[in-house]
């Protein structure tokens, strides 16, 4: 089975153009990609689209979050209104407003889909920053929308990377990631991303609005959008405590 | 019952009161308040007997109760109100009115009728809680909390025995605590640490509970220390949760009574795991200090496991079971959750159970309808 899976991803990477970019090294690609997607400091406005078969379900949120070890999110639509993540390194706190009650959630639970959604807790509180946590190896070229990507392979170099292997479509004019496929270990695709939507801010192209769609899952996707981007923001650093979590 | 009233209407005002403040204090900062509730139906049918099926075995009942909660935030304030009203039919009517009439029921829940408890329960009745009403300051060094508010020192599912402001309600599917009267320090000690202050004062201050909790992150594991005067005694307690690949939680409390007989121990530990799309927890717990510890649970000897399966983003169903080792008695709870729509859930339940002393089977089946606003 391991043979059959390792076959097949090497049967996806066969399809790309082998070519790459001329003068380009893929850590040349990645710090471009990194310098826009990655950031210091970041507040935004987040909305989950959930869709199951032909039902959807939204939920709203409000996100601060510092590097890839800091995150605080608060929920804002009326059935998750005031519930509350606190994200520390691997540690994770949920924050239940009518019980008042924090409750530190075991790391198994992190790969879970946040609030019912295909997206993860690591996926919604984290920085991208693929060179921090990823080795990369240049696959070659291919098109993604009319547009002309950088194929990327992503093989995790620490163990607190959120995927074992990731394949990135990196747009070869503005370096941003226009999709991505997610694998376990067993290289099983675990799940595919795609953008909808880029913005510019500032001197950086972002992806604004991207949907997520689990493999182990039929019929479901999830449409995460970003609003009030605030790449930068200052932050109080005494917003990322457990005191803030319940305030 | 009129004395009752005047006291909820007074607390209301104070609440107004105590909201407008904290809004007009953060007038010039990100000040922010929202008013949010819910519409909770619930009708079952039940059987209690030990096997006879007369119709006296039979009941029926229902609630709807209507939650609103209000709350507003400043830069510096916060205040928050929630409140409860209730209309409650056949069963669930004669089990509200049977616990007035017991004293058990608290002060703050009020039956509107104003009949006497010990009269005949009413078809229908209504019902009124006020859950919470407290103001919190917030300084750099510390938060301070006054009012009616829930102190919450719960580390494991089902059983803390650390946790001593756990006000359960029990009727629904799932504890729901309420709101303890306290005033409340919490001293932030950098950034996963704290030490907590409570106190909960009687009109006998002397039988109120006062605790101080020291907690913190080391290691990867999330601990706390309390010590506490409750009543007529001491309690300490530690419990912590840590995580290697799967959560594991523990939780024990020695309690010591002033009149020099012998102190109780009280322990409970757990581990939660997942796998896939199914998770599972499993909880056990020690009661050495029998019913006079904990009314709930005054077994020695304590079971709890659950299982969850996730079968999509929009459906899930769970089992739980709780099992008094030593008693042969438990309960089991069947439950199907479905979001039926936009902050719509609907979900139901099978629950069974079974006492050993009276040989008494209890069954009840039902539904939970909820619309969040």
């Amino acid at each position: 089975m391991r043979l059959f899976k390792s076959a097949a991803m090497a049967v996806v990477c066969a399809g790309f153009a082998a070519a790459a970019a001329p003068g380009q090294s893929v850590e040349e690609i990645l710090a471009r990609a990194d310098a826009n997607m990655s950031y210091e400091s970041i507040r935004y406005s987040g909305r989950m689209e959930i869709t199951v078969g032909g039902e959807t379900r939204y939920k709203t949120m409000d996100v601060l979050a510092q590097g890839t070890n800091k995150a605080f999110a608060e929920f804002t639509n009326p059935e998750d209104r005031g519930t509350r993540y606190l994200k520390l390194d691997k540690n994770l706190w949920i924050y239940f407003p009518k019980e008042q009650d924090t409750v530190k959630i075991s790391g198994h639970l992190l790969k879970e889909g946040m609030m019912g959604s295909d997206v993860s807790y690591e996926d919604a509180l984290e920085s991208a920053d693929y060179r921090a946590r990823y080795s990369a190896l240049l696959k070659g070229e291919d098109t993604v929308n009319g547009r002309r990507c950088f194929v990327v392979q992503l093989s995790a170099k620490v163990p607190t990377a959120s995927y074992d292997r990731q394949l990135l479509w990196i747009d070869a004019e503005r370096y941003v990631r226009l999709k991505s496929e997610m694998y376990a270990k067993s290289g099983k695709l675990l799940k595919v991303g795609t953008t909808l939507a880029v913005v510019h801010l500032g001197d950086r192209w972002f992806p604004a609005r991207t949907e997520l769609v689990s493999k182990l899952r039929n019929n479901t996707r999830t449409v995460f959008s970003m609003d009030k981007i605030d790449i930068g923001a200052a932050l109080d650093e005494r917003q990322f405590s457990l005191s803030a979590l319940s305030k | 019952m009129k004395q009752r009233n005047t006291m909820t209407f007074a607390a209301m005002a104070v609440t107004v009161v105590a909201v407008m403040a904290a809004a007009s204090a953060g007038a010039q900062d990100a000040s922010s308040w929202n008013l949010g509730g819910s519409v909770v139906a619930q009708p079952y049918a039940a059987y209690d007997g030990n096997g006879s099926l007369e119709a006296a075995d039979f009941s029926y009942g229902s609630a709807t109760t209507l939650g609103l909660d209000l709350r507003a935030r400043g830069e510096r304030a916060r205040a928050e109100a929630s409140a409860e009203a209730a209309v409650l039919t056949g069963a669930s009517a004669r089990a509200a009115w049977s616990a007035a009439a017991s004293g058990l029921a608290r002060s703050d829940e009020l039956l509107v009728p104003g009949a006497a408890p010990a009269s005949p329960a009413p078809a229908t009745l209504a019902a009124f809680r006020l859950r919470t009403l407290y103001l919190k300051l917030d300084f750099d060094w510390a938060t301070l909390a006054a009012g009616r508010q829930v102190v919450n020192y719960n580390r494991g599912v089902l059983w803390s025995p650390t946790d001593l402001f756990n006000e359960l309600d029990l009727t629904g599917l799932s504890p729901v605590r309420l709101g303890t009267d306290a005033l409340r320090a919490a001293v932030p000690l950098g950034t996963t640490g704290g030490f907590d202050l409570v106190a909960a004062p009687t009109t006998a201050p002397a039988d109120g509970r006062y605790s101080a909790r020291l907690s913190g992150l080391i290691a990867g594991i999330d601990g706390a220390l309390t010590t506490a005067r409750a009543g007529k005694g001491w309690m300490f307690g530690a419990d912590f949760k840590a995580d290697i690949e799967v959560g594991i939680y523990g939780d024990v409390a020695f309690t010591l009574p002033d009149s020099g007989q012998a102190g109780a121990l009280r322990a409970a530990a757990g581990v939660d795991w997942s796998i896939g799309d199914f998770v599972m927890a499993a909880e056990y717990y020690y009661n050495g200090g029998g019913a006079e510890a904990d009314t709930l649970f005054p077994g020695s000897h304590n079971l709890y496991a659950s299982l969850l399966w996730n079968a999509t983003e929009l459906f899930s169903l769970s089992g739980t079971v709780i099992w008094d080792i030593a008693d042969g008695s438990g309960t089991a709870l069947l439950l199907g959750s479905l979001s039926a729509a936009q902050n719509a859930t609907f979900q139901a339940y099978l629950k069974a159970g079974y006492e050993s002393s009276t040989t008494q089977v209890s069954v009840q089946a039902g539904l939970n309808i909820e619309v969040k606003f």
